[in-house]
């Protein structure tokens, strides 16, 4: 490849940062003295996949070990990837800029559904065949994780295999047999075999499904006896022992998310019935605040960020928040470092504390109270009321804040039209709260703004058996808020219900989606996430060319029985949990957050003594 | 106190854009415990400053920053502990004070001097330096410049003050040239590459222009034209 052509075709693109990595803390090896190059690839955009936390802390672990050196790899942009075909330059790792082609393994995080189609076309921009029937030995092994893996049916076609739940002790065992298995000459599929037997991971190639005639999974088995029927996610026992990096690659151009990302706990405890982190991220586990400190003052240290942000999945919760946050703001007043604290929830919303971040750095906030009635935020289990609501809304203006934003679902199961009408009622009595609150007339005017996004039923979760609402339903729903919502001062922003019906069909497709994957990605389908590149009338034409229909998938009430294409996949949930789970949504009841009792989601958690 | 330090900027953070740059400074300051001082008001930000902006995709050895700090310190110190932090491709190579009446370099600087290396290919089988002569000889060399407001058309000989042939090889021709730069004439080089690609009725394209570089700016003192190399050490402008 010629490295110098394609630094010069870098200036020609939009943003050549992009592409040139060399960033303070990016690792440096001499690629003569590893066993195992590793690519670590993100389906997205540089600035998309430099905010994620997981990266982080994958890129540092395996470059730990002397025997592997792992890069990065993103999507480039449109405009990057013309210049790439236009001279044939394969898709290239930032650390080294040597086509991945020539990796030994390249893992993809699969974060989001509409993330698929960028990961055939980076593979093909490898210069890398799409499925493991048509790569060779000569290929690198394309290996998957995150979210998304554990339904990896749709895009079972492409992976050699894929890790279940979290990696970073997985990576060590899975490296070590690759490491051990190429010095011992194996073949791939002994390899792929022989892996099968480290816990967590999963190998679609050794397993097929059958179909019954109108459609559904009947069973998702083993071709050999050999390979595990279940699956079970790996779970790292003490957040406090596990690795977690102490510098980060620090990146030029402004990113999604640049600042230190303290990760503080893993897990969440609420119990919210759509949400799947809440379910596949069980139990919950901290970080302790001395691990913390010591760890913000190395990151401070070697990176230089001037902002550090707490990341969980509901940082309120975090059992020692206050006496963490408070250490955190002394230690590093000083330095000019600020904290700022994401996905606050309401309930948890703590008064002192607002004034005293204020004090730091002032942003907007964001609230998620997701449905808009008491009764319907009951069927999700969002334990929030409004009162709750608007004393958050009240403690916000009294400190200064104007700007706040609220997210709110649309399409959730058993939702009523007085449902999404109280959306309006509500963003009402919040504009209120400011002028009541208000000390002196004039100054700012608030600004509201809500948004929804459309419900999507994610596998392991309670409403895996709903049916998603369809794009006129939610079209309307949408039309409705429209009228509601017009009112000074607040705004109302809606998403495309065509990609959340994409989103829906993927996130509980089976292995038959693969087909209308490539046929997609062929007609030009990239980027589905980024609305201007969302190309609804190819996807549909792809469905029907390959005689699936994509409501089957996202719009039909599933039985309670039915088979998923993802049973044979534990996530330490347990299906009978999650129905009735389902059952108590459809009556309005509430289930208790598990840190005050335990709900008995799972015995297999209590079982190896990982849950409290 | 005031310090202005030369620095340069290699191939590996080229693409770095000046905006970002300021960012990345920022933050090897803090992790270099440099006492940098903070304006007043608000929102308060670092007082430090560029002399020039570099061009995206532009490599340097003639960049320099004016900054204050808050406590005395040896410029060498500051020199050593600011190449400790900085990433690879980066690296400070002078420091000196400098009395805060003097106006800040961005003010003063004037001219630039590039290095520019072109493909040989479209000047193939020409007399480059009679090639120059030719273009140089001009009254007026218009260039037409796009911006987000529009297009206009700009004489930009008056802003070329020199264009040297200094090497010549199968692949490559080498060219110095000092161009105005600052806030009262400014010249990209890139814009002379395409001027001159004009000139010779060639399609600018990315494989002819194998790479620009700055090798220092200029300010007027006293009629002639010094290098902020030559400011602080005693010496001091009027």
């Amino acid at each position: 490849m010629d490295k110098q052509l394609l630094d010069r075709l870098m200036g020609q693109a939009e943003k050549p940062v992009r592409y040139m990595g060399n960033e303070l803390n990016m690792v440096i090896k001499n690629i003569d003295s590893v066993d195992i190059r590793f690519a670590f690839a993100f389906p997205d955009i540089y600035e998309i996949g430099m905010s994620h936390l997981g990266m982080k802390i994958m890129y540092h672990l395996i470059n730990e070990r002397e025997d592997s050196y792992c890069e990065r790899v993103f999507a480039p942009w449109t405009d990057m990837e013309e210049l790439m075909r236009q001279y044939d330059i394969p898709l290239f790792a930032l650390e080294t800029k040597d086509p991945i082609k020539d990796f030994d393994i390249i893992g993809f995080t699969l974060q989001y559904e509409m993330s698929y189609t960028n990961i055939l076309n980076m593979l093909d921009l490898g210069q890398i065949p799409l499925t493991w029937a048509q790569r060779n030995e000569d290929h690198p092994l394309i290996i998957g994780g995150g979210p998304c893996a554990y339904n990896i049916e749709p895009m079972a076609d492409f992976f050699d295999l894929v890790v279940m739940g979290e990696g970073e002790e997985v990576i060590h065992e899975l490296l070590d047999l690759y490491s051990e298995g190429k010095k011992q000459g194996l073949k791939r599929t002994e390899f792929l075999y022989k892996a099968t037997d480290i816990k967590g991971i999963y190998v679609p190639r050794f397993y097929e499904a059958r179909y019954a005639d109108d459609g559904r999974v009947l069973e998702v088995l083993p071709v050999d006896k050999g390979v595990p029927p279940v699956i079970s996610k790996r779970v790292v026992k003490n957040l406090d022992k596990v690795f977690y990096p102490e510098t980060m690659i620090v990146p030029y151009m402004d990113i999604v998310h640049d600042r230190i990302m303290l990760e503080i706990f893993r897990g969440c405890t609420k119990g919210c019935r759509f949400c799947q982190a809440g379910m596949i991220y069980r139990p919950v586990r901290e970080k302790s605040p001395q691990r913390l400190l010591e760890l913000a003052e190395k990151l401070v240290e070697n990176t230089g960020y001037e902002e550090i942000s707490l990341s969980s999945l509901s940082t309120g919760d975090y059992s020692q928040l206050e006496e963490l946050v408070k250490e955190l703001m002394i230690r590093f007043k000083e330095k000019r470092v600020a904290l700022s604290l994401p996905s606050l929830r309401l309930d948890s919303f703590v008064k002192d504390l607002t004034h005293e971040v204020q004090g730091v750095r002032k942003t907007g906030l964001t609230f998620a109270p997701e449905a808009g009635s008491q009764r319907l935020r009951d069927v999700i289990n969002k334990g929030i009321t409004e009162g709750d609501l608007i004393r958050s809304a009240e403690d916000a203006f009294k400190s200064g804040w104007t700007r706040l934003k609220f997210y709110f679902m649309i399409g959730l199961p058993e939702e009523r039209e007085e449902d999404l009408k109280e959306i309006g009622t509500l963003a009402r009595k919040i504009k209120d709260c400011y002028f009541d609150t208000r000390k002196t007339k004039g100054g700012p005017m608030p600004r509201i703004s809500i948004s929804t996004s459309s419900f999507v039923p994610k596998p392991f979760t309670p409403f895996q058996w709903v049916a998603q609402s369809s794009m006129e339903e939610l079209a309307d729903k949408q039309k409705l808020l429209q009228d509601v919502l017009r009112i000074r001062h607040v705004t109302y922003t809606w998403n495309d219900p065509g990609a959340s019906l994409l989103e829906a069909v993927f996130a509980r497709g089976d292995r038959r989606l693969g087909k209308v994957l490539i046929r997609a990605w062929q007609s030009g389908c990239i980027f589905d996430g980024w609305a201007e590149h969302f190309k609804f009338d190819a996807w549909m034409a792809a469905f029907e060319k390959e005689g699936l229909d994509p409501h089957f998938y996202a719009n039909r009430v599933r039985d309670k029985d039915e088979i998923f294409p993802w049973d044979h996949i534990d996530v330490k949930v347990t299906k009978k949990y999650l129905w009735a789970e389902y059952q108590k949504a459809v009556r309005a009841e509430l289930t208790q957050d598990c840190r005050l009792g335990c709900t008995g989601c799972s015995p297999g958690l209590l079982g190896e003594g990982l849950c409290p | 106190m005031r310090l202005i330090a030369r620095y340069t900027k290699d191939e590996r953070v080229k693409y770095i854009s000046h905006l970002d740059f300021m960012r990345l400074l920022q933050r090897t300051l803090r992790r270099a415990d440099i006492p940098v001082a903070y304006s007043q008001g608000f929102s308060p930000h670092p007082k430090l400053s560029f002399a020039s902006a570099l061009a995206v995709g532009v490599t340097s050895e003639g960049e320099y920053m004016d900054i204050y700090l808050d406590k005395e310190m040896d410029p060498k110190l500051f020199l050593t502990r600011m190449n400790e932090k900085l990433p690879l491709g980066i690296r400070f190579m002078e420091a000196v004070t400098l009395q805060a009446k003097i106006p800040s370099l961005m003010s003063l600087i004037e001219r630039a001097e590039y290095r520019i290396s072109l493909s040989h290919k479209p000047f193939w089988g020409r007399n480059i330096v009679e090639l120059i002569q030719k273009f140089m000889s001009r009254g007026e060399i218009l260039f037409t410049r796009v911006n987000k407001r529009g297009r206009n058309q700009v004489d930009i000989r008056k802003m070329i003050h020199n264009i040297r042939l200094t090497e010549q090889s199968e692949e490559k021709i080498v060219l110095d040239v000092v161009l105005s730069t600052g806030s009262r004439a400014n010249l990209r080089p890139e814009h002379l590459i395409e001027a001159l690609f004009d000139f010779i009725n060639v399609e600018p394209n990315p494989e002819l222009n194998l790479g620009i570089h700055r090798r220092d700016l200029y300010l007027n003192k006293n009629g002639a034209w010094i290098s902020p190399k030559g400011l602080g050490g005693g010496q001091e402008i009027d």
